[in-house]
């Protein structure tokens, strides 16, 4: 089973994974990956701030970088006010 | 075959804590039939649904409860440690309603449902001791539902490292606020009610901030006020010293 690393660079710095998880492939990575950053803006917005300048780095286990989860890409942001018709 | 009865002392130890006991409800206790077995990490010792035949003690190592919802989630209720029944309910209960693992690997002692309840109908301290025990396991749920519901992500994981600490120290297995915390980011996410990616922010943060050092599955506590500040840990809810003589105990 793939071990996949879950790095996470935001506003308070850098957050290494030096733990991995084992996870049947990379899809399955990636969503959980979404999960957790979900996860994480979900407690900024909770506390009245949201910093979606942040990404998570997935890595495989040879420390090579497979997949970059931005914070803005994890989240669909609807705060445009409607166009209005000429 | 006779059993040794050493194996059964960290209960008796524990009960002792929970009740007073006289001579003859030690013997009783020690005298307990089990059958003892080895489990490795993440094996099943109970299923929910189950018709349970026999409880178990944990002897050494590490053991969880926990329920799946339907979609899958899984959540762990409770962590258990040597000494610690992670059953007791099937003593009386006819079918088991959540799950039990090995954490680590496990001794586990497995207690005929049928020897409790001759125990239990014998020796009314032992009865007493039982039932608190499984009083205080209800309190520790109960902290538990407050704590998933509603600490946020820092002050719910300071609690959980505060809550073994204070157990395993009772257990006699941590020294000087350090100790072994044999669970992934993603058990620990489990029983916090968060993402393992979150966890492991938060366990960071808690590091950065001087309120725990870590090393592999190593947990120090250097300031064990400010920790239990951040956590908003009150330990009353344990029980701690539910036996001691000037508190009042069942004659």
């Amino acid at each position: 089973v793939p071990l996949y690393f879950f790095h996470i660079h935001n506003s308070i710095g850098f957050v290494e994974d030096e733990e991995g998880r084992e996870l049947p492939d990379l899809d399955t990575a990636r969503a959980e990956g979404l999960k957790g950053v979900r996860s994480i803006l979900a407690e900024d917005v909770s506390k009245g701030h949201l910093d979606l300048d942040g990404r998570l780095d997935i890595a495989d286990e040879q420390g090579r970088l497979v997949l970059t989860i931005s914070f803005a890409e994890a989240v669909a942001l609807s705060c445009q006010p409607e166009p209005r018709p000429h | 075959v006779a059993n040794p009865p050493e194996i059964l002392e960290g209960m008796l130890r524990k009960l002792e804590r929970r009740a007073a006991l006289d001579d003859g409800d030690r013997k009783a206790l020690l005298a307990l039939p089990y059958r003892l077995q080895t489990i490795e990490p993440a094996i099943y010792v109970v299923r929910e649904g189950e018709r349970p035949e026999r409880s178990c003690l944990i002897v050494s190592g590490f053991a969880f409860r926990h329920k799946v919802t339907v979609d899958g989630a899984r959540q762990i209720v409770s962590v258990h440690i040597p000494g610690d029944f992670v059953d007791l309910e099937a003593s009386l209960l006819d079918v088991s309603d959540h799950n039990v693992q090995a954490l680590t690997r496990c001794e586990m002692a497995f207690i005929p449902r049928a020897a409790f309840q001759a125990l239990i109908l014998a020796h009314p301290r032992i009865a007493t001791a039982l039932w608190i025990d499984t009083l205080i396991d209800g309190s520790i749920f109960r902290e538990w539902v407050v704590n998933v519901g509603r600490r946020d992500a820092r002050s719910r994981i300071a609690h959980l490292l505060c809550e073994f600490a204070r157990r395993l120290e009772v257990a006699g297995l941590q020294v000087e606020y350090r100790y072994e915390l044999p669970m992934t980011q993603e058990q620990l996410a489990d029983a916090v009610g968060l993402t393992p990616v979150h966890v492991n922010r938060i366990l960071q943060q808690l590091s950065r901030e001087g309120l725990i050092e870590r090393s592999k599955r190593f947990v120090a506590i250097p300031d064990w006020e400010a920790l239990r500040r951040v956590a908003g840990f009150s330990e009353t809810y344990l029980h701690l010293d539910q036996a001691r003589p000037d508190v009042v105990s069942p004659a």
